[in-house]
């Protein structure tokens, strides 16, 4: 008992922080990918603190509690993952969480917000059904959708599922909004609909909803690394990959758009998981 | 999602200046746009009354930051004309050289803002970053980064020594060999491609009718260009406008880029050829008659009305700047495309809303 209080504990406190340290590593690797230097690597904590400093401005209570309920989802999720909990309960309330984010931002009445709250949906329709295809991928590996059965493999989950892991990287592009998915809002704001579904969060609120995102990123570069779990180095060196992809990714692309997404993510994300599912099953 | 409207500008981080478009959308097509301007106007036309012939170039010159050379330019060939003032084959020789110099350095602000506005950042800062080294020639050669201030009525107040031509050159080639680094990223990236392909298309015929200029109509395959009027010394050097028969927003980007390459040749051209002697004449007497003139800017032809009277003061100044001729090419593309169109049709055009709002 007094181990899982400590394991939810540490969850609670390093998810978001290594989710805010990637952020800040993110953006000095983008900034001279892009010959700039880039700002310190604490900058993500410096602005959230800054926006939880400013006075709280609450368009509507129900996008207020939504807010709250995105970065409670965000973190319950981060905290079962640390538990070594059912990867479908995970990605449920993963979901629900982004939901809350959607239905928050689709309670405002500025057009940008409720443009920005549609695409994000459809982003969800996209990566959802892909990542549940990956966890029946796990599933098929383990004969479980534990967490814990994924620890007890010897043999690293990644040569068995190569493809799949394909997939949760092209999931991953798209959580974690970086081009060409940068669809329903962008860090920049560089955009037709500048910030799309988080125009109406502003201060405070806009902090949660960043903490939530640092969460949601932990949470996926948590889940890569289950397929290298049999030895931490290799599953801190994937996740390290993975990411230094992403930004990669994010460099040398153009934004898209949700007609394209739905296409490229569909049909490139289904074909690669039914190969190694059939693959897995055949076996 | 039913209709709804949305305001886009005059402030929003993916237009440099404040134009308004309002946006009616069905879903996420646009089924009408109407746009708005005068946020920033000046009138600097008024400014006649008050300030002399010669004061008023550093007026002109301020109309438009990216290419004040031009503006300067013009306003000083439109003078020129009325006095029936000689420039010396020199001082138009230089004024080539600055003035393709500004073209490139809006070509390729142009560039980087047109990869931003479909989200390509790491482009947009690659192309910023070799416009730093046309604004260092800018500075090395007249003191000033933007407004050079080069232009005076009979010629040019600053010359070119040898080693700041042999300096041009160099770094020329350097701008060069960069620039085709970024070729195979702007004109063949798949993800480019399918973001300007095919969008704001217009014909040639409708290019024309609208009156459209610059880079705008040549994309559409019409051959215009008001460097073949031969101003300054272009009458010396060989020059060939860049077209496309496209007509959509890859066309416009290709013609541009293809453009700084052509504006590299020529100042090549123009060094090359560089005559010896007296880089101004002096003026005397006042003007008095009315004139038009002509030039082409980075955006395509401005033009000049100008009036006077034989006093210090001219009587009436008009400018027709390019942007102004260019905005209702978006009341045509914009209807039907989609709303993450818009951004990448609307900087397709290169609105200047400093020009326009003189």
């Amino acid at each position: 008992m007094i181990r899982h209080g400590i394991l939810i504990a540490a969850a609670l406190i390093f998810g978001p922080l290594v989710g805010g340290l990637i952020s800040g590593m993110d953006r000095i690797l983008t900034a001279r990918v892009q010959s700039r230097i880039g700002p310190p690597l604490l900058q993500p904590f410096y602005d959230v603190i800054k926006l939880l400093g400013k006075e709280k401005v609450v368009v509507n209570v129900w996008q207020a509690f939504c807010a709250n309920a995105y970065l409670t989802a965000a973190s319950i999720a981060v905290v079962l993952l640390c538990l070594r909990s059912d990867l479908l309960l995970i990605l449920f309330i993963q979901a629900v969480g982004s939901v809350f984010l959607v239905v928050g931002a689709f309670s405002s009445t500025s057009p940008y917000s409720q443009i920005g709250a549609h695409r994000e949906l459809l982003q969800m329709l996209c990566y959802e059904p892909l990542l549940i295809l990956v966890a029946v991928g796990v599933y098929l590996q383990t004969g479980s959708f534990r967490i814990a059965a994924v620890h007890a493999l010897h043999q690293p989950m990644l040569l068995k599922l190569p493809f799949l892991f394909l997939v949760l990287g092209l999931v991953l592009t798209i959580k974690l909004r970086k081009s060409p998915f940068d669809l329903s809002t962008s860090h920049h704001a560089h955009q037709e609909l500048v910030k799309g579904l988080l125009t109406d969060y502003s201060g405070p609120l806009l902090a949660l909803t960043e903490i939530a995102h640092w969460c949601d990123t932990a949470l996926l570069l948590g889940f890569c690394s289950l397929f290298w779990a049999t030895n931490p180095i290799g599953a801190l060196l994937l996740v390290a990959v993975t990411y230094l992809m992403e930004i990669w990714i994010d460099n040398v692309c153009a934004r898209m758009n949700w007609r394209w997404m739905l296409g490229y993510g569909w049909g490139m994300g289904m074909a690669l998981s039914l190969v190694n599912l059939v693959w897995l099953y055949a076996r | 999602m039913t209709r709804t409207i949305i305001p886009f500008g005059p402030q929003h981080p993916v237009l440099p200046e404040p134009i308004h478009l309002m946006l009616t959308l069905d879903d996420e097509v646009i089924t009408e746009a109407v746009p708005a301007f005068g946020f920033v106007h000046r009138g600097l036309e008024k400014l006649v009354e008050i300030r002399d012939f010669h004061q008023m170039i550093y007026v002109v010159e301020r109309i438009c930051g990216i290419c004040s050379m031009l503006h300067a330019m013009c306003y000083c060939q439109g003078i020129e004309e009325m006095m029936g003032i000689e420039t010396p084959p020199r001082a138009r020789f230089l004024r080539v050289i600055w003035s393709e110099l500004h073209r490139m350095h809006s070509h390729l602000l142009w560039l980087g803002l047109f990869a931003d506005s479909f989200g390509f950042e790491s482009l947009f800062m690659q192309f910023w970053k070799i416009r730093e080294k046309i604004l260092d020639i800018d500075e090395a050669t007249t003191g000033n980064r933007i407004i050079v201030s080069v232009n005076v009525i009979g010629g040019v107040r600053k010359d070119l020594t040898l080693e700041q031509t042999r300096g041009i050159l160099s770094e020329l080639k350097s701008v060069e060999t960069e620039l085709k680094r970024l070729e195979t990223t702007i004109l063949n990236d798949y993800t480019v491609q399918n973001r300007t392909v095919g969008k704001g298309v217009l014909t040639a015929k409708q290019a024309y009718e609208l009156g459209l200029v610059g880079p705008t109509l040549r994309a559409s395959g019409v051959m215009q260009d008001a460097r073949m009027l031969k101003y300054a010394a272009f009458d010396d050097i060989a020059f060939t406008p860049v077209v496309e028969t496209d007509g959509d927003c890859y066309a416009r980007c290709k013609v541009r880029f293809r453009e700084v390459f052509q504006s590299i040749d020529l100042i090549r051209q123009a060094i090359g050829k560089l005559p010896n002697g007296e880089i101004a004449v002096k003026v005397k007497g006042r003007p008095d008659g009315e004139v038009t003139s002509r030039v082409e800017q980075p955006r395509g032809e401005v033009f000049y009305y100008i009036r006077a009277n034989g006093t210090k003061h001219l009587e009436r100044l008009r400018v027709r700047t390019p942007t102004f001729a260019n905005v209702p090419a978006l009341l045509t593309m914009l209807p039907g495309a989609g709303l993450s169109d818009v951004p990448v049709i609307v900087l397709s055009i290169d609105p200047c809303i400093s020009c326009t709002e003189r």
